[in-house]
C-alpha cells in the first residue's frame, strides 16, 4: 500500500511538471511609454500671449488645443506632401524600427517647415491645462518628478537610443529629439527635467516663472507619460 | 484485502507507467514529445514542454478538428516555439529567455506568452484571437487575430496592438513617435 501511495504521489506530481508549465511572469514589472513631443504651432500661440492671453481656463484650454500639434496628426497631414510616413492599418503588421525611425524623422521635419511648430510653449498654458490628457487621453499625463525620479540611467539610454535614429541630427534635433523636458514638480510648480543618459540632476527650476503668458524660448520637448503595469 | 491490494498494485503499475512516458523534455538539448489529444468535443491535449537548455517546445496540442488543445511549452534557455494550439487552442508558452510562443488556434485561439526576455508573443487565432502577452524584457506581444468583429487584443508586455489591428510594437521607439521601455518596479 504504501508503494501504491509512493508511485501515485510521483505520477501526480510528474503530471503537474508536465502539465504546468507557465508563462513567464512579469509581476513587478510595468511598461513606461513616453510620448512624441506635443508642439504648439507657433503661429497660433503668438497672437494670443501676452495681453492677448485668454483669462478664461475655458479660453486657455481652447488655445492650447488648437495650438498643439499631436504626432498623430502629424503623421496623417504629413505624409500628404511628404514621403516615407507609415501608419499601420488594421491587420497590418507592426512597422519596423527603420519605419519608426524614418516617420519620426519625417514628422519632425514637416513639423516645422509645414507647420512652423516649435517647442515654445506659454508656461500658463502648460501649467494651467491639462494638455497631455487632452491630446491624447485621459490615461497619459504631464512627465511629473516622481517619474523623473523612477528614470534610472538604463531607462535614459533607451530613451536617447530610440532617438538615435540614422538622420536625427540633420533634422531639428532640439524639437523632436530632445530629453528636456516640463515636468510637474511635486510640489505642485513646473520644472525642467533632462531625462539624457549619464546625467546626476534631473530636476532644476523653470528659468522663467509658470505664469508668463509668454511664450518660452528653450529646447524643452512637452512629453507626456503613461506607465502601464505588466499583467502576467 | 487481498483483491483491494492486487488493484492498488494494478493501479501503481499503470501510474508508473504514466510517470515514464510523461511529456518532458531532456534536461539539456532536449525536445519534448506531444501529449496526445482529446476527441472533438473534449478537452485537448497538451504538448510537451521542453528541456532546460535549447530544447525544442512540445508539438502542437489536439490534432487537426480537435479543440482547446495546448501547445508545448518551450524550453527553459533558448527554447523554441511552443507548438500551436488546435482549434480555439491556446498556444504554447516560450522559453524564459529568447523563447518565442506558439501562436493560438485557427479560431477564436489564445496565443502563448512569450519567453521572460527578448521572446517574442504567438499570434492570436485567425478569428477573434487573444494575442500572448510579450515576454518582460524587448519583447513583441503577439499580433491579433486577423478577422471576428472583436479581433484579438494586443499582447500585454511590450505591447500595444488593438483589438485584431497590428499587434505589438517592439519596445523603444513607436511609429507613432512614443518611446516605450519595460522597468520592473522596485
Amino acid at each position: 500500500m504504501k508503494m501504491t501511495r509512493l508511485i501515485l504521489a510521483a505520477a501526480l506530481s510528474a503530471g503537474v511538471l508536465a502539465w504546468g508549465t507557465r508563462p513567464a511572469a512579469a509581476t513587478g514589472a510595468e511598461v513606461v511609454e513616453v510620448s512624441a513631443p506635443i508642439l504648439p504651432r507657433v503661429s497660433v500661440l503668438y497672437s494670443a500671449e501676452g495681453n492677448n492671453f485668454p483669462s478664461s481656463l475655458a479660453d486657455q484650454a481652447a488655445l492650447a488645443h488648437q495650438a498643439a500639434l499631436t504626432f498623430d496628426f502629424l503623421m496623417t497631414a504629413c505624409s500628404m506632401n511628404h514621403s516615407g510616413i507609415v501608419v499601420p492599418g488594421p491587420g497590418d503588421p507592426p512597422t519596423t524600427p527603420a519605419q519608426n525611425a524614418t516617420n519620426l524623422e519625417t514628422v519632425a521635419n514637416c513639423a516645422y517647415t509645414d507647420f512652423v511648430s516649435k517647442p515654445y510653449w506659454i508656461p500658463a498654458l502648460v501649467d494651467q491645462i491639462d494638455i497631455c490628457g487632452t491630446e491624447l487621453g485621459s490615461s497619459w499625463h504631464l512627465i511629473t518628478e516622481a517619474d523623473v525620479n523612477d528614470v534610472t540611467d538604463a531607462d535614459a539610454q533607451s530613451m536617447a537610443t530610440a532617438l538615435s535614429t540614422p538622420n536625427s541630427t540633420t533634422f531639428f534635433g532640439n524639437f523632436y529629439f530632445s530629453l528636456h523636458v516640463w515636468v510637474r514638480a511635486t510640489n505642485g510648480s513646473l520644472a525642467r527635467g533632462d531625462l539624457s543618459p549619464g546625467v546626476t540632476t534631473r530636476m532644476s527650476t523653470l528659468p522663467v516663472s509658470a505664469s508668463s503668458t509668454t511664450h518660452y524660448e528653450s529646447d524643452m520637448a512637452l512629453r507626456c507619460i503613461r506607465r502601464t503595469p505588466v499583467t502576467p | 484485502m487481498r483483491d483491494f491490494c492486487r488493484v492498488g498494485r494494478l493501479g501503481g503499475l499503470v501510474l508508473g507507467a504514466l510517470v515514464a512516458f510523461a511529456p518532458v523534455g531532456c534536461s539539456s538539448n532536449g525536445s519534448a514529445l506531444p501529449g496526445s489529444g482529446g476527441t472533438t468535443g473534449a478537452a485537448g491535449g497538451k504538448g510537451g514542454t521542453g528541456g532546460m537548455t535549447a530544447g525544442a517546445g512540445g508539438s502542437a496540442g489536439g490534432s487537426t478538428g480537435l479543440v482547446k488543445g495546448t501547445g508545448g511549452a518551450g524550453a527553459a534557455t533558448g527554447g523554441a516555439a511552443g507548438g500551436a494550439g488546435g482549434s480555439a487552442g491556446t498556444g504554447g508558452a516560450g522559453g524564459s529567455t529568447s523563447g518565442t510562443a506558439g501562436a493560438g488556434g485557427s479560431t477564436s485561439g489564445a496565443a502563448g506568452a512569450g519567453g521572460s526576455s527578448d521572446g517574442a508573443a504567438g499570434a492570436g487565432g485567425s478569428s477573434d484571437g487573444t494575442a500572448g502577452a510579450g515576454g518582460t524584457t524587448s519583447s513583441l506581444g503577439g499580433a491579433g487575430g486577423v478577422g471576428g468583429a472583436a479581433g484579438g487584443s494586443g499582447g500585454a508586455a511590450g505591447s500595444f496592438g488593438g483589438g485584431g489591428a497590428s499587434g505589438s510594437p517592439p519596445l523603444g521607439l513607436q511609429y507613432n513617435g512614443t518611446i516605450s521601455y519595460l522597468r520592473v518596479r522596485p
